[in-house]
């Protein structure tokens, strides 16, 4: 099996064999819920930090018992779907954050139906202001003596360090990669990436960065297919489904860029660490980086990112996308559309989608359409 | 009009081409205050909240400089304390006739304001954007009680790029560090406001305000007290539109104390004839989450046909106790710590800030003291982390106090969502089976 | 004159249904599709009953409405919720029902009774603001591969295997449909699939109001089997058949609580 196949059945499926190999050295594995939890203090404790994921969820009647699919949002039930149905007994604790208020609610309901060994909840500010960011580190300090007690262990200065470098050579690698999209002809498609993405969230960073290096030896100098492909860009899109990329990949498109959580957004920006003030400049770091919209009023900060993509990337056109009941995401399409023509490049209309269910059809037609339009 | 068992509902016509870019102030003044003028002199007194706030926002067009934008969770005593006028968006769409409200809604989906977005904010999302609200001074902004107020924060960004905005992050926990949080933030908060509008906080004034929302906290706990009485001696509906408007608005002000001082001699009066409300009392309901404005024939005809009477509203009634402190001589740590303890407590601001169990506990408490036979989840369909609750608080509740509740999707102001007749469809077989509980022929 | 004569006359959004009851028996019941005009309905099905069981208008001492178009029902003396007739006529029907789910043409109710046997509603749970999991919803499939309604459960049984239909909303599920048809999937599958996917929304309302046994079903979709053995399925209980027409169910319980009615009034 190639290095790229690797990564690719690694981001498939969930858990995935990296997990079971971690399990049987004895090792916990821990689920985390959104990117706001950093993982390096979870694999500083020791624990592989698993980000929670809806990968492999058929439905969410069991989920829907708590959450309405009237109004909460597709992707959290898929994953407290998948608990309920047993398919999270891998793992030996969760964490979660007010992401949204999906996101919170099913952490909460998780914990009070299902009564996981260990669960830990995170308050993350949405504001930079000084108290705030106080409090996240207050809170990450907690989540440190949580972890601590909890796993038998001390997450001593270093680990953290260790960690904390590790993970950015993650991201380091991971952006390197991204830029092979700034090829002409780029050796990987957007569907594969994405899945090296969910992969990269489920495994160890010490395997992944091994991987990861030899995925870049390996595709670097190579060329894609010699194919008129409309270069795009998705935004909006929260989760590890890749159906939306697979199917803009079908219908003659190529997924060059993104700004999603499951996406560029969460290897944008290094950890920028004080060995000093390791909780309070970790926390300073997750909070400063190009955020996701459930930090206030940064749209501004995240357009800054596309409008460089747009020339870096070349890209023809955006897509533009929301899970049904994303606020947060779902007013930034207001914003998009006001920037039109200020972007230069051609936007689809808000594409509203499901988690679970999306009509392949309909999202088909669409997407053809949109390059049909972009190819004229 | 719709008829139904002989109720008549509103009906609305959508078919008239509304002048959505019309002063929004001035259509309040044209519509809802002219309504008041026309009510009888006796009930007038009970719709003094919502002129008192119609005469604030009237005050505005002499002193722009005191305008300050409000998030409708946010405590309205800091800007009264900076002697500044509170815009609140939410409250507009709180008041405007339906049909603006769905026309304004309407508008901003054409700009591609998701069809699920919160109506009290949708509905002013268009006109934001397009330049059509005043420009404020500053802007007080908190990420209660939902992620709507979240994203309507990035609204507010867009639409004045050139004001900085205060954003209070709200606590998760109901505990000490909470209220810490909180009042450090609303120091700072403090400190923008005199940034940004040039006053200096005076601090007998902050003292001042502060002692009139204990005490309108602590009027409003007495008349609650009495609303426990069997029959209940004012009920919720009658003035649950006033209620709302007060303590969303006008906590901290001589005006408010007034209406419940009146309020409560009322109250009182009534108890002690026993006579109840406006109609006989066969049963009770605690009501929670979302009351449908649209349309107040619905609570009508409960009370007309069941007896039903909303004895409490569980998301504008507030409960909270304020610090028993001497207000009067109170330091300024003393205060900001009451604020943010009032901040915490804002009505709706915290069920949806925390843990679901805070939801849970509070009806719970409601249905208790207030021996409900029922409760009935209204669920504003944006509410999304409250009916992520709506299950588990009606389980706890057959647990604990083995009475029912009843879960419904409304929009508290578009019919065009969930109609007052489809509401009735829902709420009709579940007061019936409360009157079969109780033996009761309805 | 022995016995009085009663009628309940339930008006639904795609049935209008009449029972001719004299409380010991069903006397007759007829069935109508609803019109636009629920009045004029509502009189016709009544007519139509009372016709069968050889009585006239003028013998029928108490009528009682359901259904959305219970207002209009005329002569109606009393109106009560669709839920408590169909607790009441399920109950009369069979006096061991302890759960009672009811599609219907536009909504989907699950109903826990008490258990002495007189159909005293305990909890229910209705489908929110949404066609998926009624029988509106099996329409506009039906209407996708121009198919009779009737034969629809038959059809889904004849499927190796429940192709999955996902789509929650009926628009979207429509075009999924219409997609997995282009694609050359078996019919038999896709009805399968898409009566999995009516028990599927319908199965989420059972634990709201704990499922307790014995589990019964009523309502026009009662009678498609498909859904039926996909609901069975899902819940992991036996569905009971009520000795009476499912789609009846609510008139017959009309008509009992107008009998209930009548002799209190006596």
């Amino acid at each position: 099996m190639s290095v790229l196949e690797r990564l690719i059945e690694y981001g498939e499926s969930n858990p995935n064999v990296e997990v079971e190999e971690w399990k049987k050295t004895g090792n916990k594995v821990l689920g985390y819920w959104c990117s706001y939890i950093p993982p390096e203090i979870i694999h500083a404790a020791g624990a592989l930090p698993y980000r929670l994921r809806g990968m492999g969820a058929t439905g969410t009647d069991k989920a829907d018992h708590d959450m309405s699919p009237v109004c909460n949002c597709s992707f959290p039930r898929a994953v407290l779907d998948l608990a309920h149905r047993g398919k999270y007994d891998f793992l030996d604790g969760i964490l979660g954050m007010n992401g949204c208020d999906h996101t919170r609610r099913a952490f909460e309901l998780w914990v009070e139906r299902l009564q996981p060994t260990f669960s830990h909840f995170v308050y993350v500010p949405r504001t930079r202001k000084q108290v705030s960011v106080e409090k996240y580190a207050q809170e990450l300090e907690k989540l440190k003596t949580g972890l601590e007690k909890y796993l038998g262990t001390e997450i001593t200065g270093e680990a953290l360090q260790q960690s904390v470098d590790l993970y950015n050579d993650n991201r380091t690698l991971l952006k390197q990669v991204q830029e092979l999209f700034k090829k002409d002809r780029p050796p990987l498609t957007g569907t594969q990436f994405h899945h090296i993405i969910n992969a990269s969230v489920s495994i160890s960073p010490v395997r992944l960065n091994l991987l990861l290096r030899e995925l870049l030896e390996e595709v670097k100098d190579l060329d894609g297919p010699e194919d008129d492909k409309a270069r795009l860009m998705i935004v909006g899109w929260v989760g590890d489904d890749t159906m939306l990329h697979r199917i803009i990949e079908e219908s003659g498109g190529l997924v060059v860029m993104d700004n999603c959580c499951f996406g560029a957004r969460a290897f944008w920006d290094p950890v920028v660490f004080d060995s000093k003030h390791p909780l309070a400049s970790l926390g300073r770091s997750y909070l400063d980086r190009t955020g996701c919209p459930r930090m206030f009023a940064t749209f501004n900060e995240r357009y800054g990112m596309f409008q460089q993509a747009v020339g870096d990337y070349r890209v023809d056109g955006i897509v533009r996308t929301r899970l049904q009941f994303c606020d947060l995401h779902g007013v930034e399409n207001v914003f998009f559309h006001k920037r039109k023509e200020q972007l230069g490049v051609p936007m689809s209309a808000p594409m509203v989608l499901d988690y679970i269910g999306q009509d392949e059809g309909r999202v088909r037609t669409r997407m053809e359409a949109f390059i049909e339009q972009l190819q004229q | 009009m719709s008829d139904y068992k002989g109720f008549q509902f509103k009906t609305y016509d959508f078919s008239k081409q509304l002048d959505t870019h019309i002063d929004l102030i001035d259509l309040l003044h044209n519509t809802i205050g002219a309504d008041l003028k026309k009510r009888p002199e006796n009930v007038r007194w009970l719709f003094e909240p919502v002129q008192q706030y119609l005469d604030e926002l009237a005050a505005l067009r002499e002193n722009p400089d005191k305008l300050v934008y409000r998030h409708f969770t946010f405590a309205p005593e800091i800007v009264y304390a900076m002697d500044c006028i509170s815009y609140v968006p939410e409250a507009l769409t709180f008041m405007m006739p339906t049909e603006y409200l769905c026309a304004l809604v309407d508008e901003g989906r054409e700009m591609d304001v998701p069809d699920h977005f919160c109506g009290f904010l949708g509905g002013v999302t268009a006109p934001l954007l397009t330049g059509r609200l005043p420009k404020p001074k500053a802007i007080l902004h908190c990420n209660q009680p939902c992620d709507n107020s979240v994203a309507w924060g990035s609204v507010l960004a867009e639409s004045f790029p050139d004001t900085e905005m205060f954003i209070l992050d709200n606590p998760y926990g109901d505990d000490e560090e909470g209220v810490r949080f909180a009042a450090e933030q609303l120091r700072e908060g403090f400190n923008y406001l005199e940034r940004m509008t040039g006053k200096r906080l005076d601090l007998d004034r902050f003292r001042e305000v502060m002692a009139k929302s204990a005490e309108a906290y602590r009027l409003m706990y007495e008349i609650n007290e009495y609303k426990k009485a069997i029959p209940c001696p004012i009920p919720t509906s009658s003035i649950l539109r006033p209620i709302s408007v007060a303590f969303y608005a006008l906590t901290g002000t001589e005006g408010l104390v007034g209406w419940l001082e009146k309020h409560l001699a009322d109250t009182k009066e009534r108890y002690e004839k026993g006579t109840g409300g406006w109609r006989e009392e066969k049963m009770r309901v605690v009501w929670n989450l979302s009351w449908p404005i649209f349309d107040y024939g619905v609570y009508d005809w409960m009370e007309e046909t069941f007896g039903a009477i909303a004895v409490a509203y569980h998301s504008a009634e507030p409960f909270y106790q304020p610090p028993d402190i001497d207000y009067g001589k109170a330091s300024y740590e003393e205060l900001l710590r009451a604020l943010a303890l009032r901040n915490n407590n804002h009505a709706m601001g915290r069920q949806g800030r925390g843990h679901f169990m805070t939801f849970v506990n509070d009806t719970l408490k409601w249905c208790r003291e207030f021996s409900a036979d029922g409760a009935i989840f209204a669920g504003h369909w944006q509410c999304q982390a409250n009916w992520a609750a709506a299950q588990i608080t009606k389980e706890k509740l057959m647990e604990e106090l083995g009475i029912p509740m009843l879960i419904m999707t409304v929009d508290q102001l578009d019919p065009r969502v969930v109609s007052a007749e489809q509401m009735v469809s829902r709420l009709e077989p579940f007061l019936e089976m409360l009157a079969e509980k109780k033996g009761i022929k309805p | 004159m022995s016995q009085p004569i009663v009628a309940g006359c339930d008006v639904g959004s795609i049935w209008a249904k009449a029972v001719i009851f004299d409380g010991k028996e069903i006397l007759a019941s007829a069935v109508i599709p609803s019109s636009p005009f629920p009045a004029k309905t509502a009189e016709k099905v009544l007519e139509k009953a009372a016709n069968k069981a050889g009585v006239s208008m003028g013998d029928i001492e108490y009528v009682v409405g359901t259904g959305y178009g219970r207002v209009n029902v005329p002569n109606a003396k009393k109106t009560v919720s669709e839920i408590a007739c169909h607790a009441k006529g399920a109950a009369w029907s069979c006096s061991d029902v302890a759960t009672l789910i009811d599609v219907g043409g536009q909504d989907c109710k699950v109903i826990s009774l008490a258990s002495d046997g007189h159909g005293r509603v305990m909890d229910f749970s209705m489908n929110d603001k949404c066609a998926a999991g009624t029988g509106r919803f099996l329409e506009v499939m039906a209407g996708v591969f121009e198919l009779p309604i009737e034969e629809f459960g038959e059809r889904a049984l004849k499927a190796e295997r429940i192709l999955g239909i996902s789509s929650q909303c009926t628009v979207f599920a429509e075009s999924e449909v219409v997609c997995l048809i282009a694609q050359g999937h078996e019919i038999e599958q896709i009805i399968a699939g898409i009566c999995d996917a009516v028990a599927a929304r319908v199965s989420v309302l059972v634990p709201r109001v704990g499922l307790r046994e014995k589990v019964y079903m009523s309502g026009g979709v009662a009678k498609n089997i498909g859904v039926r053995q996909a609901l069975q399925r899902r819940l992991r209980v036996t569905i009971w058949e009520l000795t009476e027409d499912p789609l009846i169910i609510g008139a017959l319980g009309a008509a009992v609580l107008a009998m209930d009615a009548l002799r209190q009034q006596q």
